[in-house]
């Protein structure tokens, strides 16, 4: 009876053992398979996403809310001296209101003088924050716009003052935007006023850097950065922050978007341009067709 | 007596799972998206391990293998391998789990310390030889001490609050296990 119980110990151990190799075989090949036909598994991990997280974003936004609220309790303390530079403030804003109004007016007369068409591509949907990345070593947020509204890879979010990121990986419901400060970000700047083009890359810290800049001296801190629409990835002319100094002269980016609060964000709905293959015939109609049926011939 | 055992194995293993989606949970909450200079330990697999050397069958292979496989998705971390790793790394603890149950609690600490340092330094070589982007080095090594500084407090925890303690030998024998 011992004897039994013993051997039946050991051939459950060895069938368990049996079990859990091949488990982890199976885990080992998924990573294989995510290494090999990358984009497959992750928009398995986007529907995954877009599955589990709406399911609890209910308890998700409230749990952010009262963090917030408890760690803005301290700042209660200096409330006062916080009042009178917020009017301060209120009263150069003011002033720099009027000085816009009047410029607007001013633009639209001219706009309105020349004819101007405006740009209509720029438009925009705006997403609610659902989760952080969760991992100490990327820089990403959920927000609950997807496939659902339109939304495609690639496009840019922005919050109320600059730039936060582009959008990677979109489910039905949700899409995920990887911020400035992912190490995995690479956008195309203009600094101003110098006009020289960078690329702004993250590197998982609060600022990112400056590369690939041609003549550094003309560049000063302060100066802004802005999306230079280069390589069609992002619409151009957007801020997304300031030169800083950082150690050792390197050029950083204090990023205009103000990412300890991020709430809402701006999807930047951009299509692309459209692209005249054969400027030849757009200009001079070929003779027995008409214009319009050229151009639906283009296309 | 052998019902109440299956029962409590079975509330205990409740309990590991849902702290497990609480930690994700938590993790995933919006809080500001600076960097912060220190990173965030790595709250399940303290949890993971600090129930496992207590009550090794509160933590099942298939309950960990589908809570870190969940984590690997949700968290954007190459799906699979972590899993892979940290299931073996289970396993190894498993075996080793009636030799820690009297050295103390400063051993066990070591005895974490070792097997997380082992599981960071093959997933980062897996990936490197895979040819994965990867956070660097220092990094990682920061996450690491972070993790080992918060395991105590994830012990503090399972003890104090979970009451999750390690078998007195008594109830070792009582239970049939390994003395």
């Amino acid at each position: 009876m011992a004897y039994n119980r013993y051997q039946d110990q050991r051939y459950g151990r060895s069938i368990r053992r049996v079990l859990i190799g091949v488990l982890v075989v199976a885990l080992l090949g998924l990573f294989v398979l995510w290494r090999i036909d990358n984009p497959r598994v992750e928009s398995l991990r986007n529907a995954l996403v877009d599955r589990v997280v709406p399911s609890f974003d209910w308890a998700l936004v409230p749990a952010a809310k009262a963090t917030r609220m408890v760690r803005d309790f301290d700042s209660y303390a200096n409330i006062y001296e916080q009042n009178q530079e917020l009017r301060r403030e209120l009263q150069r804003l003011k002033g720099w209101r009027e000085a816009a109004l009047q410029l607007e007016q001013q633009n639209a007369k001219l706009l309105d003088l020349n004819n101007v068409r405006i740009d209509p591509k720029l438009s925009f949907i705006t997403g609610i924050v659902l989760t952080d990345s969760g991992s100490p070593f990327r820089r990403s947020a959920l927000i609950n716009v997807g496939a659902r509204d339109g939304v495609l890879d690639g496009w840019a979010t922005m919050d109320g003052f600059g730039l936060v990121g582009r959008i990677s990986g979109v489910g039905r419901t949700t899409s995920r935007v990887i911020l400035l400060t992912d190490s995995n970000s690479r956008i195309p700047v203009t600094i101003q006023p110098s006009g020289q083009t960078a690329i702004m890359a993250g590197v998982n810290s609060a600022f990112p850097v400056i590369e690939f800049l041609e003549t550094p001296d003309l560049v000063h801190p302060g100066d802004r950065v802005v999306s230079s629409g280069d390589g069609l990835v992002f619409p151009p002319d957007i801020l997304a922050g300031q030169i800083v100094l950082g150690r050792g002269g390197r050029l950083l980016v204090q990023l205009a978007a103000d990412y300890q609060r991020l709430e809402f964000l701006r999807v930047l709905r951009t299509s692309p341009e459209e692209k005249i293959g054969i400027s030849d015939r757009l200009v001079r109609p070929v003779t027995g067709t008409t214009p319009a049926s050229t151009v639906a011939s283009d296309e | 007596m052998n019902d109440s055992v299956l029962s409590r194995s079975w509330f205990g293993r409740l309990v590991f799972g849902l702290c497990a989606l609480l930690v994700l949970f938590v993790s995933l909450v919006p809080l500001g998206f600076t960097p912060r200079f220190t990173p965030r330990p790595d709250w399940l697999f303290a949890l993971t391990f600090a129930i496992l050397l207590r009550r090794p069958e509160f933590v099942p292979v298939w309950l960990v293998g589908g809570v870190f496989l969940l984590a690997d998705f949700l968290l954007l971390r190459p799906p699979g391998l972590w899993t892979a790793l940290v299931i073996l790394t289970c396993e190894f603890a498993r075996t080793q789990e009636y030799r820690l149950r009297d050295l103390g609690y400063a051993m066990e600490w070591a005895f974490v310390a070792v097997i997380l340092f082992l599981a960071l330094v093959t997933h980062r070589s897996v990936l490197t030889l895979a040819l994965v982007p990867r956070a660097p080095f220092d990094e990682i090594m920061l996450h690491y001490l972070v993790t080992m500084l918060a395991y105590p407090v994830v012990v503090f925890f399972c003890y104090f609050i979970l009451r999750i303690r390690k078998f007195t030998p008594d109830e070792a024998t009582r239970l049939g296990r390994r003395l």
